[in-house]
């Protein structure tokens, strides 16, 4: 098969070892081989960046951008800081809403009924 | 608000309006104190309990800012209906609210929470066969 298909493209045996390494060679040097073709004579040539310039633009910009978006997420709570500190401090004289106490009996029996009730209450305690 | 005033007008209404609210769904009576309590908040919110006119149906919500403590304390028949739990469910509110600075909403919503868990279902056909 072989000699019939090198019979009909009319190459030897000889030639066929040589030029196939050969072609094989070209596609896989061939695109690593430097780039003739520089940038068109048209363009602008740019002047180069200064160090100053290039830190302004890829450190400066996202750094500014950190910092308002951390200043975004934290402006609520500084506003509600602003009007309320809880547990620093409490300024004022107790405050009483619904129903009050009333001024309480000192003598024996009064006290005892008091215990007695305050044994008997629910509820729960909690700490934020 | 004015200097050394802790809650505005709107919010002192708010809670005013709050209890209210919270009467009305549970039938139940319900009073808040808000300021130090000395020397621990638990005993001196149980002494206030006691010495409110019906302590047996009044929810008493004490808060104390500076120590950053709440208690709610619940009458004999306030407990029938606002069970530990419940008081716990609200509390939870409550504290989350204060946690952010946010002292008379927490107030507000733990107040209608406890009401609405108060609430006692309407009976109904009862009256006729008695």
């Amino acid at each position: 098969m072989f000699a019939k298909a090198r019979a009909l493209f009319g190459m030897s045996r000889r030639r066929t070892l040589v030029s196939v390494p050969a072609a094989l060679l070209g596609i896989v040097a061939g695109p690593a081989a430097p780039a003739a073709a520089g940038t068109p004579d048209t363009w602008t040539k740019a002047e180069p960046m200064s160090w100053l310039e290039i830190l302004g633009i890829f450190g400066g910009i996202p750094a500014g951008l950190f910092v308002l978006i951390v200043l975004l997420a934290l402006a609520p709570s500084l506003i509600r800081q602003g009007r309320r500190q809880p547990g620093i401090s409490w300024w004022s004289e107790p405050q009483w809403f619904g129903a009050q106490p009333v001024p309480v009996r000192t003598d024996e029996s009064a006290r005892g009924s008091q215990v007695a009730r305050a044994r008997r209450v629910g509820g729960v305690s909690a700490r934020w | 608000m004015p200097a050394g005033e802790p809650f505005s007008a709107a919010e002192r209404d708010d809670i005013e309006q709050a209890v209210k609210q919270a009467e009305k769904l549970s039938g139940l009576i319900f009073s808040v104190y808000v300021g130090n309590a000395d020397p621990e908040l638990r005993s001196f919110a149980e002494r206030q309990h006691a010495s409110l006119p019906e302590p047996e149906q009044t929810v008493l919500v004490a808060v104390d800012p500076a120590a950053r403590s709440l208690e709610i304390v619940t009458g004999e028949v306030a407990q029938r209906v606002l069970s530990n739990e419940d008081c716990r469910l609200a509390a939870l509110a409550m504290t989350s609210s204060f946690a952010e600075g946010d002292l008379a909403g927490g107030i507000r919503a733990g107040l209608l929470q406890l009401g609405e868990h108060a609430r006692r279902p309407a009976t109904l056909h009862t009256e006729d066969h008695v």
